[in-house]
């Protein structure tokens, strides 16, 4: 478990600081995928290297199961995927990931199938592995970051911006291996601006602001935030409007036959369909959403 | 970490032609001489090739991020980048005495054997001075490094020898000549290694300021590294 108290931190010294956390306090629990959205500036990778003990906290504290965030005995469970990968260009993948598997305190002598495996995991063949890391794009150098994170199937995983600048394949396969890792059980802090891959992998989030926690929420189980955004043809969406209000919601209409109501639980949501079913409104597209994009509007970069 | 430094070091295609070139110009006095005129000198830029940036570049890339949530001590780190420097220098210094060994014999074998045989003794002790007084040289870069960015720790200890050997020849201010040649004497202790490994300057002065500015120097590297903080995006 992961505990924040009252953390502050500022950079910069003379009456120049800027403080870029001010009194952050949370709490993440064993086997939970916690995500920190904010705009840029807001603090989010300052409290990521605070967890990770690369920054020490001005005043307050950050423990990692009782114990100082750079314990050896943390960071032998730890894996970590810096937003700015730092690489050594003239070596190649393989070399790069059985490297980081020998510091992690794997076997020696199974670094060349560790690494292989775990380049398979995001998609990298082996003939990839032979090439130096200069000669990878961007997409290839973050699919390898995930993986040397994921060495050793860690339990406490800090990811930043994990998906950034890779192709609709790799945000998906980066989703099917937090997915993975939280089904093994897990702690996960997710540092992402894609929102819906945040909402698709995450228990909780909080949102940053100008270093401090605005909004915290739920985005599992009963009492989780969401919204229902629904679809029907556009010309039935006067219809549908009428017969969700006559079910006891309130629905806001859009573009393109979209309706956006909200909902406490998926009883409610299917209450929702059955009211529009019973209406004869055909459903073209029912998704429940967290809505994170909310958060962000009125809410511009610092 | 060791194999790490090997690998960036060797690895880099444009760094190992020049320490190749390093190698040839170390080597070539050697082969004229038979071994007995170990001229090192050029071993200073191969020092300055491999050790400036030795830690700061980690930081700055963002490498000593990942490197560090892992579970290793920052000392070790600090460690392994110095003694990778050590042994990616004996091997510079082995290849060069070995080069010049083989053109020597190049050279008997075209000239029909008039020139002496090597000599392996000069060139060693030459080598072993070098590596010895490298290892200084590569303290002092790590130690700069660790609070210094980018290759700044190099452009420091060029700034801060210049300055001393400026300071140090002025006659107008004999006190202030003599405290620069002091601090020159006790910050960059140079050794006569000759006598030392003939066992004959064990207890120099010289050898003793040697011991302890290396052991100063790392001990501030370490002392210094263990207390920074690593932010990436604020180098």
């Amino acid at each position: 478990m992961i505990v924040v108290e009252n953390v502050t931190k500022s950079y910069g010294r003379f009456g120049r600081a800027t403080r870029a956390l001010d009194g952050v306090s949370l709490e993440v629990h064993k086997g939970e995928t916690l995500g920190l959205i904010g705009p840029n500036g807001a603090g989010k990778t300052t409290l990521l290297c605070c967890l990770l003990g690369f920054l020490r906290p001005d005043s307050g504290s950050v423990r990692v199961d009782g114990l100082d965030p750079d314990d050896l005995a943390v960071r032998a469970k730890t894996g970590y995927m810096p937003e700015r990968l730092g690489f050594d260009a003239d070596l190649t993948g393989a070399a790069f990931l059985q490297q980081h598997w020998r510091l992690a305190g794997g076997d020696p002598g199974a670094a060349a199938s560790e690494s292989r495996a775990a380049a398979e995991r995001v998609g990298l063949d082996p003939g990839v592995l032979r090439r130096r890391l200069r000669g990878y794009s961007r997409g290839m150098l973050q699919r390898i970051g995930v993986a040397q994170a994921l060495l050793g199937d860690p339990e406490l995983l800090f990811l930043d911006e994990p998906a950034s600048g890779t192709d609709p394949n790799g945000v998906a396969l980066v989703r099917e291996r937090i997915l993975e890792a939280k089904q093994r059980g897990a702690t996960i802090v997710l540092n992402s601006h894609q929102l819906p891959e945040v909402e698709r992998v995450c228990d909780r989030i909080v949102f940053l602001e100008r270093g401090k926690i605005t909004r915290e929420e739920s985005l599992r189980g009963e009492g989780a935030a969401r919204r229902a955004i629904l679809r029907v043809p556009a010309e039935r969406v006067a219809d549908a409007a009428a017969a969700l209000a006559a079910a006891g919601f309130t629905a806001q209409t859009g573009a393109g036959g979209t309706l956006n109501l909200e909902v406490a639980s998926d009883a409610r949501m299917a209450e929702a369909i059955r009211a529009l079913a019973l209406a004869d409104v055909p459903v073209l597209e029912a998704r429940a959403t967290a809505d994170l994009e909310a958060l962000f509007r009125g809410t511009p970069a610092s | 970490m060791i194999r790490r430094f090997l690998r960036q070091k060797l690895g880099s295609i444009g760094l190992a032609i020049a320490l190749l070139l390093f190698c040839l110009l170390m080597a070539g006095p050697l082969a004229v001489s038979g071994g007995m005129a170990p001229t090192f000198g050029v071993a200073t830029v191969v020092v300055f090739l491999l050790a400036a940036g030795i830690v700061s570049r980690d930081v700055s890339g963002g490498a000593v991020q990942m490197i560090l949530s892992r579970p290793l001590r920052r000392t070790d780190y600090l460690l392994g980048r110095y003694v990778g420097f050590l042994t990616t220098l004996a091997i510079v210094l082995a290849f060069a005495i070995a080069l010049g060994f083989l053109l020597h014999e190049a050279g008997r074998l075209a000239f029909g054997g008039q020139a002496g045989r090597y000599l392996w003794t000069p060139a060693l002790i030459g080598a072993g001075g070098a590596l010895l007084q490298g290892a200084l040289l590569g303290a002092i870069l790590l130690f700069l490094s660790t609070f210094l960015p980018g290759f700044s720790d190099l452009l420091a200890l060029i700034a801060a020898t210049v300055a001393l050997a400026v300071l140090g020849g002025i006659p107008r201010f004999p006190k202030l000549a003599e405290a620069a040649n002091a601090a020159r004497e006790n910050l960059y202790p140079s050794v006569d290694w000759g006598p030392v490994f003939r066992g004959e300057a064990l207890l120099s002065p010289d050898l003793g300021r040697y011991v302890l500015a290396v052991t100063v120097y790392l001990l501030l590297a370490a002392w210094i590294f263990s207390r920074r903080e690593f932010a990436y995006g604020q180098d």
